[in-house]
């Protein structure tokens, strides 16, 4: 009987000491975005012998939501626990779906970023962008794109967004909603529908199959790895989109924790093993710290706000 | 062709990669038996491991944990009627009720051979016409799709045979109805959400699912305790665990058509082993002689059969568009893809031309997997079956924490335990009002895949209906469904007509 | 009982019609007004055809009630397992309020004995036997071989 009773005792503290040193908050399922992006940062913190034990807690609901108010919550008790999360908190919180906006947690760094693509089959009459612009001209509506996602989220916003810049009624647009990124190439593979706009990473495996051909990207400047893709502006047409990935703490972090994490990711950035997870994944770099980091929320949070009002998804 | 295929078995059968299957196969299992894991978990898990073991190896790996998953399901499917994966929901109508009846066993052993069968049957065709599928794979639009889920709800009829079709319908539309609740997937629109942000994601199919089945089928026998079968089970039996040639002969042409009928539906990116296990059971029992129809529900050898080898057969066959174009069909499939990327393959027309060693090792290890899986489950089927000879009282408990344990591991939210204990109570009452449970899962998986497709083929169309006749793929379908889904019920209406007519004055 | 016979029906034509009602109100999103089907399109349509159903079923029931009359016996509910029932239900509900607080380790513990205790299995060593083992185990092959984390007990850390 004491033994049974000293072996249980054991076993409670064993399980509360079960938090390792970084721990990654995941708010959505495994296999997904977030988790991937984690996953991958804390293999390559602990290949790199940065890190002694990343752990992953996966935590799906409200949209994300509830993680920000689990960190929110119990951050403080939590040790070295980072939320990761990405541009769908800014269009979350904009639409209302999610009542946490990247205010209430602290943004610590992003640390990768994804831009917007737009592709249409191999033997599709349009060529390049300015042919989509051309029939968008005649008529708006005379396209159908493609998005992995609900009408009104990322891949929706990312299209309208590239044809109000060529002055177009970008909320007119027939987008076709999804449920995933497979379904929506599959459907413009079939010839269901005309055009897919998609994040740049799945952009390049259907594109290097020589299935498909990327018509323009939403990327501020040329990718140096692949400079063949032409940038909506280097098309003229003045606008881009990054989907970034990046890590949050709880909103009360002191100063030296979070000068402790840039510092560990500034290394981490640097080293072979990251250099091989992210190539690996097709992501880019994209480190941009503390307040850097929240300019770009900020500047993000207005433009789709502008957009998303006139879109008639937010009042 | 033959050397390409030599590459890969070549590579199948090397000592690390034979390794490599089994302790797949054994991992899958394993988790596919524990209601909140599944296929999708246990991938996602084993995909850092298979980094250092290069792409075949690591492919050959997930592939016998996939399928091991499968088996893992129909194993919690059949004994404790709790159908932790979709694909094995469907095993449970007659599984459950063969355990029950003291031929838990034989259960076992039809859904391995079947399932094995299927996947052999699948893989046999996958080597044969990956390439051509290719095709298959891109030629259903959405209105097809809608038409293809129409088809798997007729399946109803299956449940409605003695008289209570009216039931049946209610519990399916209840599950159509359950399926809208949470964020419009195709607008964003929140709809029966009440302002709770845990209903925004809508209801998970793995806390319906055991609330239906595993949660109220334990509740039920609590309630309404059935001494005989607890004596009986309680003493340990449970039935042989072969399969005589009487079984073989009865099962066979159901194991055939199922398993092609089931890997075509898996080449279809928007539809997998869900769809592909309920169609089959619905047609079967619709092709069933009387004397085998009767038994549909109730354990019959062929309600089991079917869906076992259809859904082996559906995973097989969405491999073809993984493979040949780079489309996941599912879930699953899709983290294959992100496997295979990462692996710095890709996936599309080039990957045979290319990296043809992994696509045609994939294949038979895909073979392979199907016999180890055979071979490892077989001896394993006496000690599983022995889950059912514990006490009831323990037994009862157990599965309580399996299914609440199972649906806090997706979600880790007591939110949903809470829905899942509410919607189990719920369960219970129906049960006790004669209600059958299963068209309510089947209308609750279906809701959601007709909603997002049949909105999808509108949008495409402008608002117009013309995409229903438009192609005649679209078309048929149509009248195949209309067909099924009529014909019993005219056949139910001149029942009545002649009960009515016979009554004497 | 007439109400035994179409009690199913008619719970079934209520929360129809409730769920028809909260289907009108469906907020649509501005964009949505143009188009011919919309998000409450299918909502509407499963409870108009919910609606006629149930109430088919209860005109069916009526119809069954009339021609087999009330021999039929009442649920055949026993009053002690009523209350087993009663009791492992809350103690489902229990456990999942305990789960986040205390943790996995404990609460499972006390669900599994409590549980067993409920269903009339009294013996000690059983009790402790059969829930022990099963809780460490499975915590062991979560935590570590899975590497999928378990509530650790907010209320002690």
């Amino acid at each position: 009987m004491r033994l049974f009773l000293i072996s249980l005792f054991t076993l409670l503290c064993l399980s509360n000491t079960a938090m390792a040193k970084d721990h990654f908050l995941i708010p959505g399922g495994p296999g997904g975005g977030w988790d991937t992006t984690a996953r991958g940062i804390g293999e390559a913190l602990m290949k790199s012998g940065l890190s002694d034990n990343a752990s992953f807690q996966n935590m799906s609901g409200g949209g994300g939501g509830r993680a920000i108010a689990y960190l929110i919550e119990i951050g403080d008790r939590q040790g070295d626990m980072l939320m990761v999360n990405s541009t769908p908190i800014v269009i979350r919180a904009l639409t209302g779906q999610v009542p946490y906006s990247y205010r209430d947690v602290k943004p610590i760094a992003s640390i990768i970023a994804d831009y917007g693509a737009f592709i249409v089959r191999a033997d599709s009459p349009l060529k390049t962008w300015d042919d989509a612009v051309t029939e968008l001209r005649k008529n708006v509506r005379s396209l159908t794109i493609a998005g992995g996602s609900a009408r009104g989220s990322m891949d929706h916003l990312v299209a309208a967004l590239a044809v109000n810049a060529a002055g177009l009624e970008g909320s007119r647009i027939r987008y076709i909603p999804y449920d995933a990124g497979g379904q929506a190439k599959a459907g413009l593979l079939s010839g269901e529908v005309q055009m897919l706009s998609t994040g740049l990473s799945e952009a390049l495996e259907i594109a290097e199959s020589g299935q498909a051909r990327i018509l323009a990207i939403t990327a501020p400047e040329t990718i140096p790895a692949y400079p063949e893709l032409p940038t909506l502006k280097s098309l003229g047409y003045d606008t881009s989109f990054v989907n970034w990935r990046g890590l949050f703490a709880y909103p009360d972090v002191p100063d030296e924790k979070v000068q402790e994490y840039i510092e560990l990711y500034s290394k981490l950035l640097k080293t072979p093993e990251w250099a091989a997870v992210r190539d690996r994944n097709g992501w880019m770099d994209l480190f941009r710290t503390t307040d850097d980091f929240e300019a770009d929320l900020q500047a993000q949070e207005e433009q789709l706000r502008e957009l998303m009002t006139e879109l008639g998804f937010i009042q | 062709m033959f050397d390409a295929l030599m590459v890969g078995v070549d590579a199948a059968f090397q000592w690390n990669n034979l390794m490599y299957v089994v302790v797949g196969c054994l991992v899958g299992t394993f988790i596919g038996m524990l209601p909140g894991l599944g296929p999708i978990t246990a991938i996602a898990l084993m995909i850092p491991i298979t980094y250092s073991i290069g792409p075949s190896s690591g492919m050959i790996l997930m592939a016998g944990v996939y399928y091991g998953a499968i088996f893992g399901g129909s194993t919690s499917s059949i004994l404790i009627n709790a159908p932790g994966v979709a694909g094995t929901v469907a095993s449970s109508f007659d599984g459950y009720p063969m355990a029950r009846k003291g031929m838990a066993g034989k259960a076992l052993a039809i859904a391995a051979w079947s399932s094995f069968t299927g996947g052999t049957i699948g893989a046999v065709m996958l080597m044969v016409a990956a390439p051509t599928l290719a095709e298959v794979s891109l030629s259903f639009y959405s209105g097809d799709y809608v038409m293809l889920m129409f088809v798997g709800l007729t399946a109803i009829a299956a449940f409605s045979s003695n008289g209570e079709f009216l039931k049946a319908m209610m519990m399916t539309i209840f599950g159509l109805a359950l399926s809208t609740i949470g964020i419009d997937p195709s607008s964003g629109t929140e709809r029966f959400t009440f302002g709770q942000p845990d209903l925004l994601d809508g209801l998970s199919f793995l806390l319906i699912a055991m609330a239906t089945f595993a949660l109220s089928e334990a509740l039920m026998n609590v309630i309404k305790p059935d001494k005989q079968k607890d004596e009986d089970m309680g003493k340990g039996n449970l039935g042989s665990f072969k399969l005589t040639k009487g079984d073989v002969k009865e099962i066979a042409p159901s194991v055939g058509r199922s398993s092609v009928l089931g890997f075509l539906i898996g080449v279809l990116p928007g539809a997998g082993a869900t769809i592909a296990s309920f169609m089959a059971y619905a047609a079967e029992r619709n092709l069933a002689p009387a004397k085998y129809k009767k038994d549909f529900g109730e354990g019959a050898k062929r309600g089991l059969a079917a869906p076992e080898a259809a859904n082996n057969a559906a995973c097989t066959g969405s491999f073809v568009p993984l493979l040949t174009l780079g489309i996941p069909g599912s879930g699953t499939t899709a983290i294959m893809l992100g496997a295979l990327i990462a692996y710095g393959l890709q996936p599309g027309p080039l990957l045979m031309q290319d990296n043809p060693d992994v696509f045609w090792s994939v294949i038979v290890s895909m073979y392979f997997g199907n016999i180890v899986l055979l071979i490892l489950n077989l001896p394993l089927i006496p000690y599983l079956a022995k889950v059912l000879v514990l006490p009831k009282p323990l037994l009862t408990i157990f599965i309580l924490f399996f299914s609440l344990i199972g649906v806090y591991l997706v979600s880790f939210n007591t939110f949903d335990l809470f829905m899942m204990i509410g919607f189990a109570c719920i369960a219970l009452l129906l049960r006790l009002l004669t209600f059958p449970m299963a068209p309510l899962l089947l209308g609750f998986i279906l809701g959601d895949m007709i909603e997002r497709n049949f909105r999808r083929a509108m949008l495409i169309s402008d608002g117009s209906m013309n995409w229903l006749w438009e192609r005649p793929l679209t078309l048929t379908i149509f009248i195949i469904a209309i067909v099924v889904l009529f014909v019993p019920l005219f056949g139910f209406m001149k029942g009545r007509l002649n009960k009515t007519t016979a009554t004497p004055d | 009982m007439l109400l035994r016979f179409v009690l199913g029906p008619l719970l079934f034509l209520m929360f129809f019609t409730v769920y028809g009602i909260y289907a009108w109100q469906i907020p649509l999103l501005p964009f949505e007004q143009y188009e011919a089907v919309d998000s409450s399109t299918l909502p509407k349509i499963y409870a108009g055809l919910g609606v006629i159903f149930s109430f088919l079923g209860v005109i069916a029931q009526y119809i069954k009630y009339r021609d087999e009359g009330d021999d039929h016996a009442p649920l055949g509910l026993k009053k002690e397992n009523i209350k087993t029932i009663a009791l492992v239900i809350l103690l489902m509900v229990i456990y999942s309020a305990l789960l986040e607080p205390l943790g996995f380790i404990v609460s499972t513990l006390l669900f599994l004995i409590a549980g067993f205790w409920v269903m009339g299995e009294r013996r000690g060593r059983i009790l402790l036997l059969s829930s022990v083992p099963m809780v460490v185990i499975f915590w062991l092959v979560m935590t570590q071989l899975l590497d999928i984390y378990l509530a650790a007990g907010t209320f002690w850390s």
